[in-house]
């Protein structure tokens, strides 16, 4: 199960552990005691890496030493708020304020929580020394609660575990494990009185013998518990802390799961997989922003630029009608077209050109004096006769006269018919009674204009 | 998170106000690229048909817009027949007659009737010479007949019908509701 490592923030120095093929290996960090986190945490990097580390999150365990912790009633508390609300238990549980801390809570059932912290700055300088040598951190447990949650994994009805530093025995961990949740948690250095007063404590609140694992904790300490009649010890392969979290640490990174206390929250957050878009939408957002201020400004612009362009138009528009209408009045210029096609439609009615006829003097009857002329111009001069009456009109000429004879009356028709202006019908002749001569009358229908023959000379 | 609920809602608000800000200016300047297509297209109509209206006036005029009045008429009588020294006497009367409408065209044919008696061909050609010299007005029928009792010779009656044309265009008829 390699690939996944976890680094144990202890003092005087840090440990690295990983599993390996199920066994769990694990190593100090060298260096001076006084080194600088900066110095710890590139020299823990140098160490991942000869083990195979290639990135990923990595576990921080902390010691116990580096928490604070306490049990606090939840069942009254708020829903909106809730955390808030625990933290402030917890600052009255504890010498700490809430601003200074970072802090996790896990419910323990009966209206209890526990409750653990450390201080922010320190996790701060310590996370930003891993990030800043390429280690991004996942979660921050406490040591003593992962293997805690290992002992429960094994042996899932054991109500508490005593944690030692090994033969030492300098530091205990007591957890008292209600379910599969820690509900309480002490740690005591080097007393083993106040010890057993807690383990005895416990044993005594249940009915039932307290199901104790022990872990790390050298073997005078076992014997002891043996001599508690109410303690049933549970046998446990595991040699130490540091095996049992690091195993614990492993699974939470295999799987995914979410530890029962995880300090990396609030202002120690993870950046969440979508912040290293962060950047560049924040970019791409204000580049929208400009484009659509740019865009209107210069869509703005463009609007003016036509509307002047239009009132330039409309003034060349007004002139040009004044010219072409110099007498009339103003109008909108929305009507000047129609104003001046109205104009222009008289102009062409009072020149003939209203039907669209090709010769608008089509439209003008010929004249009566040009028939008159051309009658008279016709008439034979050889010839004695008398015209009574001469009636011109549009479409006919009707002549009425006297002859000395028929031939003669023929001839004077025949004269106009030569002429080729017109088309004469045969004259109607009658003699007249009491003297010579006779009486004629014919019609006559002006030719054409344009299959007239030409004729020279002006008339 | 990328961004907060808080920061998200901002972000959203401006970007649609900016938005329609953006839609806005688009829609402001389309109607004003509009308008000015409109006034190029106004203008160029207009300039079009004032060049036509020019060339129109220096066409001749055929037809008025008008019925001829009476005064008007007597004055042009008056100075045909002075030019023609044909004394007015001999003219027996002056009968206007109704306007015609040359078939479905927009102009009306007015005829006047003038009756003359006792005068002479000369007399009567140059006389209605002189008042056809306006184009507007046109001889349109003449009768010579030879004159009933104590005439002088060389003497006739005349019957003449002026006719001019007015520019009438028929006016549309509504539509019934």
């Amino acid at each position: 199960m390699s690939g996944h490592f976890m680094v144990i923030i202890a003092c005087p120095r840090w440990r690295v552990a990983r599993v390996v093929d199920g066994e769990v290996e694990a190593a100090t960090i060298d260096g001076e005691a006084d080194a600088t986190v900066e110095q710890r945490a590139d020299v823990a990097h140098q160490r991942l890496v000869d083990w195979g580390y290639a990135g990923g999150p990595i576990l921080l365990a902390l010691a116990s030493s580096s928490c604070l912790c306490a049990t606090i009633g939840t069942d009254d508390l708020e829903r909106g708020g809730r955390r808030q609300a625990m933290g402030y238990r917890l600052e009255e549980c504890l010498p700490i304020s809430c601003e200074d801390v970072i802090a996790d809570y896990v419910e323990a059932g009966h209206g209890q929580a526990l409750g653990v912290c450390a201080e922010t700055e320190w996790l701060r300088s310590i996370v930003g020394a891993f990030e800043s040598v390429g280690v991004p951190v996942g979660p921050i447990c406490p040591l003593a609660l992962l293997a805690a949650a290992d002992v429960l994994e094994q042996h899932p009805d054991a109500g508490g575990v005593l944690i030692g530093d090994g033969e030492v025995g300098r530091a205990y961990d007591l957890v008292e494990l209600r379910g599969d949740r820690p509900a309480r948690w002490w740690w005591h250095t080097a007393d083993h009185a106040a010890v057993w007063t807690g383990v005895a404590g416990l044993s005594t609140e249940s009915d039932r013998p307290l199901r104790l694992a022990l872990l790390g904790c050298p073997s005078l300490v076992r014997d002891d518990a043996r001599s508690i009649g109410s303690i049933e010890l549970i046998e446990t392969e595991t040699t130490g802390q540091d095996t049992a979290g690091t195993r614990h640490a492993a699974r939470l990174l295999a799987h995914g799961a979410l530890p029962w206390i995880d300090l990396r929250r609030g202002a120690l957050a993870a950046p969440g997989r979508y912040e290293v878009y962060r950047r560049p939408v924040l970019a791409l957002a204000a580049a929208v922003v400009v484009l659509l201020v740019c865009a209107s400004i210069a869509m703005h612009l463009h609007g003016r630029q036509y509307a002047a362009l239009t009132d330039e138009l409309r003034q060349e528009q007004v002139a040009v009608y004044r010219q072409a209408t110099p007498d009339a009045g103003l109008v909108d210029v929305h009507f000047m077209e129609r104003r001046l096609q109205s104009v222009k439609n008289q102009l062409a009615g009072l020149g003939g050109r209203a039907i669209g006829a090709n010769d608008p003097n089509s439209l003008v009857p010929a004249s009566a004096l040009e028939h008159l002329y051309d009658v008279i111009s016709g008439l034979p001069q050889d010839l004695r006769f008398r015209i009574l009456d001469l009636d011109i009109q549009p479409e006919r000429i009707i002549v009425d006269g006297e002859a000395r004879s028929h031939i003669e009356a023929e001839r004077i028709a025949g004269a106009l018919r030569q002429t080729g202006l017109f088309e004469v019908d045969p004259p109607k002749t009658q003699s007249l009674t009491g003297h010579e001569g006779v009486s004629f009358l014919f019609s006559a229908k002006p030719v054409d204009p344009g299959t007239r023959p030409k004729e020279g000379g002006r008339r | 998170m990328i961004l907060s609920r808080r920061q998200a809602w901002v972000c959203a608000i401006a970007t649609l106000s900016l938005l329609s800000l953006a839609v806005w200016s688009y829609g402001w300047m389309r109607e004003q690229k509009v308008a000015a297509h409109h006034a190029m297209a106004d203008l160029r109509a207009c300039q079009r048909l004032a060049a036509e209206i020019v060339a129109l006036r220096r066409v001749p005029t055929i037809a008025s817009t008008e019925t001829m009045g009476v005064k008007e008429l007597g004055d042009r009588i008056e100075q045909a027949s002075s030019r023609a020294r044909l004394d007015l006497s001999t003219l027996e009367g002056t009968f206007p007659q109704t306007a015609r409408r040359l078939g479905d065209s927009p102009y009306l044919q007015k005829p006047t009737q003038l009756a003359f008696r006792g005068v002479t061909l000369s007399q009567i050609a140059a006389f209605l010479y002189h008042i056809g010299q306006d184009a507007s007005l046109t001889v349109s029928q003449l009768r010579l007949s030879t004159p009933r009792g104590k005439a002088a010779a060389h003497t006739w009656d005349a019957q003449a019908t002026l006719t001019y044309l007015i520019y009438s265009p028929p006016k549309k008829a509504r539509k019934s509701l």
